[in-house]
């Protein structure tokens, strides 16, 4: 009797190990708010400074995604959501609250993650050079400075610290935004919902290139997009099933809810 | 890792044939185990080490890991508790249990990780013959990558539930 549920419970593992090996060293894996915006089994949270060192300590990660956002007095936040209220034991918005109020925040999960300034980011922790793209999320409030201007000199002290170990790349999606990051020579990239999406804003703007839903694009299309020297970033991907359908239609990365899971698969 | 397998695998055996000759003390069950770091389907054995100390042992492999990508991600765990309702009927045991677990996977050709937990908790099992099993633990948890020598550590839990067999 214990024999044979041993020997089924083995044998189904021998068999589910055995698969056929693909080459993705094309497509790079970047982490979603660093450790996933989805992930129930991630070891620390989206966005934190911990989430975000851990994810670039994995030399198979070609980097992250984080949002950032701007407080009252002009400090660069990492967070995601509009409000505080869900994910933290705060309420209301980042660009409500000052620098020292904020300092206060953490998150509401098990390791209590403090909310991070991107500057308090130690990123000389990464393992080899890696890309940080950042999506400027604006708030709803009306600040007192110059917002381009706040986010720029942050960037450039960044770019200094870190010059050729990270490269920082902004995701602009708000168009009065774009115009001035692009007039300052920035790399951005913006997020669309389809390829005439994108084919309509290359008409008004250089873009590097598009972050997009992976279901709203076709083999062809991303081909299409590479051939104009666009960078194709495909995202939604949480299980393992659809980093492996993602990892098959060569976009240029794909953005993960769970590194660990897309890298078991990029090297199969 | 296939020895590390057939170790666990003969530990249980052995674990089985020592205590066979008591009434009614070990169990073998199917059990399901939801955790931080992943869900791990697995043999569970629950049994008595002396008097009212008992033992809860597993060997089981991570769902989506192993299964859903065809990475061995196997798992190993050793817990030891007090009978607290000994006294009460022999066909209920309740424990606050110390436990432990060790698994690990391999990530990509020069990455391997390992996970080490203790975690505290309790385990209950029910019945005489069929028996139920559930347990539950939280702690902390240590990630190992041995590519480049990070410790990362974790606060962890597990939820575990099974039904088995009474020897």
């Amino acid at each position: 009797m214990y024999f044979k549920v041993v020997s089924i419970f083995i044998l189904g593992i021998v068999i589910s190990c055995s698969k056929s090996s693909q080459d993705f060293a094309d497509v790079g894996v970047l982490g979603h708010a660093a450790t996933g915006l989805f992930n129930p089994n991630q070891l620390f949270t989206q966005n934190s400074a911990e989430g975000i060192e851990y994810v670039l300590s994995f030399e198979e990660a070609s980097g992250i995604e984080v949002d950032i956002q701007l407080s009252k007095d002009g400090g660069i936040w990492l967070f995601h959501d509009e409000l505080l209220d869900d994910r933290t034991n705060a309420t209301g918005q980042i660009c409500e609250k000052s620098n020292t109020e904020l300092q206060a925040i953490n998150y509401t999960t098990l390791n209590k993650e403090k909310l991070a300034l991107l500057s308090a980011v130690d990123f000389s922790k990464a393992n080899g050079a890696k890309k940080v793209f950042l999506d400027i999320k604006v708030g709803a409030c009306d600040f007192d400075f110059d917002v381009f201007e706040r986010i720029k000199t942050s960037f450039l002290a960044l770019e200094e610290q870190y010059n050729g170990v990270i490269e920082f790349i902004f995701i602009v999606n708000n168009d009065e935004l774009i115009a001035p990051f692009l007039a300052e020579g920035f790399t951005i990239f913006t997020d669309v919902a389809s390829y005439q999406d994108a084919l309509t804003i290359l008409d008004s703007y250089n873009l590097a290139g598009f972050f997009i839903r992976h279901y709203q694009l076709s083999v062809s299309e991303i081909e299409q997009l590479k051939l104009l020297n666009k960078e194709v970033i495909l995202f939604e991907i949480r299980s393992s099933l659809t980093v492996r359908k993602t990892l098959k239609m060569k976009p240029d990365y794909i953005l993960v809810e769970d590194v660990k899971t897309a890298i078991v698969e990029k090297y199969e | 890792m296939l020895k590390i397998v057939l170790i666990g695998v003969l530990f249980i055996f052995s674990t089985v044939g020592r205590t066979q000759e008591k009434k009614q003390e070990t169990s073998l069950s199917i059990a399901f185990q939801f955790g931080k770091v992943e869900s791990f389907p697995s043999l569970q054995l629950n049994g008595k080490l002396f008097k009212e100390i008992v033992y809860e042992s597993s060997i089981g492999v991570g769902v989506r890991t192993t299964i859903f990508q065809g990475r061995l991600f196997p798992q190993f765990s050793l817990g030891v508790g007090y009978n607290v309702l000994h006294a009460v009927s022999d066909k209920v045991c309740l424990s606050p249990m110390i436990s432990s677990r060790i698994s690990g996977y391999r990530l990509s050709p020069q990455t391997r990780l390992s996970y080490t937990e203790v975690m505290p908790g309790y385990s209950f099992s029910w019945g005489t013959r069929i028996r139920l099993v559930q347990s539950a633990f939280f702690g902390k948890g240590w990630e190992w990558n041995q590519n480049n020598e990070l410790l990362a550590p974790f606060w962890t839990f597990s939820v575990n539930l099974g039904i088995g067999y009474v020897f």
